[in-house]
């Protein structure tokens, strides 16, 4: 009999992400497909409110990585007001740059520790009352109060420098509206264990050591579980070093050859293009060089990794290094290599901060500059999950007339259902039952990309999971909820 | 001399989308009328930070807008639960809880207070309807701090 098969979230408005598995009636997948419900709406929202509320008004589409957005926003401003996208003081550089690692910090903390680890800790066949974040504290307490605590230390950060923990206010169009006191940079320093930034920093390399070991054990899961060719695109660095906050934009091939030769990301439409699909609601990213069919790329620690020539901190350095010797230097295309990825990033988020921590500009009182206005601006960061477009035109009254903006799980859209698709073929064609097991598979490869489904709103109450099976006219034979 | 009972407030919800911003709404009222004697925060969303805080007092309400409920708003006490969100970076209160019961062997006596929201598009001020749903919402609540020590019994 045809199946359809049905992950869905239930939530108050909107479903945040959709799994559909079609199966033929001998079990062979005809079809899948990852929905997710985008907010292309507040691209409207925000058209005739000034281009100054945007860094404060565009944190509104998420609170997991407000602080992307803010940037982002804020760097697209910095333009308008003539001083982009090199031109701030070095304090505001250098207190933007410490919200941003900050917030990489506590996403990949968050990531690793309450999304990734149950599922490498427990299986994919473990019961799903204990493959989740309390399971790690009933199991692994140390593993799950680091977790927290990671967290926590990086929400300071983002409290210290934004002025608030979510929707900050801190950076503002040429510059930013506070410097670090000695006292907050000292709490940061100086905290007596575990909240000092060398102790996170140690836990920082002791996550990417457990990934290393789990990986040692595990070769034949991480290696081969929803792997696939792909492109892979981010800023870097303009000497080719990892950078988040801001760079040149570069992309590579699956075998390292360069698309994209390190370009000015203000001309990013010269360079991507976005497809429509009739069945999503998310566009679909692609490179314009290579065409909507081949174009596609990823974006994230995995891209990262495999766009830049070198992490600028010692110990991420080193362990970048044993990563690249693993692929003999060309790009990891792994999908579970993303965790071993993001794991180094969250290694040189803690040493950047430390650095900056270190550094006098904090305390500079030159906050703000600014220069001759445009009317258009775009501004790129790297966000926990990829890179992150903004792009805003003004009129003569400083109003919004347009707002274009490509966020990371868009960019990975592509990516995450090839995933998904790579799960059916190899997982689910050709079984009689589908397990819990099996569907689970299909989370971990979704869950790799750490795809952010937040932009939306949340209610009490509400199931999260709901899995429906209809046979080939549509009845549906089997509802499960989780 | 009894010990103080330490409560605190989450008001959960994103302002950018109407009456999805009603628990924030809550917060704003009970700070702008100043006697409230609980610790007020606002979150988006709940994450498993906020076990460490909640260690830390006697009773937690967790206020949020809800699409589901048949009246303007219902107050009921929560316990731990494990259920987590598939692939999302959020908690419900009731993890948040177990979480806490896991890693620091103790949770709050707490509760969720829903008040019903009808809008959830984005924009900034709550439906009418909603905003008398608050009103009623804070009453009842103003009433209940009045005697946090209530709650324990």
């Amino acid at each position: 009999m045809a199946r359809k098969i049905t992950i869905e979230p239930v939530t108050r408005i909107e479903g945040h992400g959709k799994v559909t598995i079609r199966l033929d009636d001998s079990g062979r997948v005809v079809q899948s497909r990852f929905h997710i419900v985008e907010f292309r709406g507040f691209e409207r929202f925000v058209q005739g409110r000034p281009y100054w509320e945007m860094p404060v008004l565009v944190e509104r589409l998420c609170g997991i990585c407000p602080v992307s957005h803010h940037l982002a926003a804020a760097k697209a401003a910095d333009v308008i007001v003539g001083v982009g996208p090199d031109g701030l003081t070095p304090t505001a550089e250098k207190m933007r740059r410490l919200m941003h690692y900050g917030q990489m910090f506590q996403s990949h903390a968050l990531h690793f520790f309450h999304l990734a680890s149950p599922d490498l800790l427990f299986g994919a066949d473990a019961d799903p009352a204990i493959r989740n974040v309390i399971g790690v504290a009933l199991k692994h307490k140390d593993l799950a109060v680091q977790g927290v605590l990671m967290r926590k230390f990086g929400q300071e950060i983002i409290l210290a420098t934004a002025g608030k923990k979510i929707h900050g206010t801190g950076a503002i169009p040429g510059g930013i509206n506070k410097n670090l006191s000695l006292e907050e940079r000292d709490s940061f320093l100086k905290a007596p264990d575990p909240m000092n930034v060398d102790k996170m920093i140690g836990w920082a390399q002791g996550a990417v050591d457990f990934f290393k070991d789990f990986h040692q054990k595990n070769k034949d899961l991480i290696d081969g579980f929803a792997a696939f060719p792909s492109n892979h695109l981010s800023l870097v660095r303009k000497d080719g070093g990892l950078d988040f906050y801001h760079g040149v934009l570069r992309a590579v091939d699956a075998d390292g050859k360069k698309i994209l030769n390190d370009v000015d990301y203000r001309n990013y439409l010269d360079y991507v293009g976005e497809e429509v699909k009739s069945w999503s609601y998310m566009k679909f990213p692609y490179l314009r060089s290579l065409g909507k069919t081949d174009g596609w790329y990823r974006v994230g620690p995995l891209a990262r990794l495999n766009t830049s020539d070198f992490i600028p901190t010692p110990l991420a350095q080193k362990e970048f290094e044993v990563y690249k010797a693993y692929t003999k230097g060309k790009p990891n295309n792994m999908t579970l290599h993303s965790h071993w990825a993001r794991l180094i990033e969250l290694l040189h988020s803690g040493e950047v901060i430390k650095e900056l921590l270190l550094d006098p500009d904090l305390q500079g009182e030159a906050l703000l500059k600014k220069g001759r206005k445009a009317h258009e601006g775009v501004g790129l960061v790297e966000a926990p999950r990829g890179t992150l477009f903004h792009h805003y035109r003004i009129n003569g009254d400083d109003q919004v007339t347009m707002a274009n903006l490509i966020v990371s799980t868009t960019n990975n859209n592509e990516p995450m259902n090839r995933a998904v698709h790579w799960v059916a073929k190899n997982i689910l064609e050709k079984k009689p039952e589908i397990t819990e097991g099996m569907l689970n598979r299909v989370e971990i490869a979704i869950r790799a990309y750490d795809p952010c489904l937040s932009c939306a709103t949340h209610a009490l109450g509400k199931m999260p999971l709901e899995v429906e099976l209809y046979d080939s006219r549509g009845r549906l034979l089997d509802c499960k909820k989780k | 001399m009894q010990k103080e009972i330490k409560v605190l407030i989450y008001g959960i919800g994103n302002p950018g989308r109407r009456d999805d911003g009603l628990g924030p709404r809550l917060i704003a009222r009970l700070q702008e009328e100043g006697a409230a004697a609980a610790d007020l925060e606002i979150r988006y969303q709940l994450n498993i930070e906020e076990a460490l805080k909640i260690k830390d007092y006697d009773v937690v309400v967790f206020a949020d807008a809800s699409k589901e409920i048949d009246s303007s708003w219902k107050f009921r006490e929560i316990g731990p639960s494990e259920t987590i969100a598939f692939t999302t970076h959020e908690m419900s209160p009731e993890s948040v809880l177990a979480l806490s019961q896991e890693l620091y062997g103790r949770t709050p006596k707490a509760f969720a207070l829903a008040i019903k929201g009808y809008d959830w598009e984005m924009g900034e001020s709550l439906s009418e309807e909603a905003e008398k749903n608050l009103s009623q919402a804070l009453e009842f609540l103003t009433d209940f701090l009045k005697s946090p020590r209530m709650a324990l019994k």
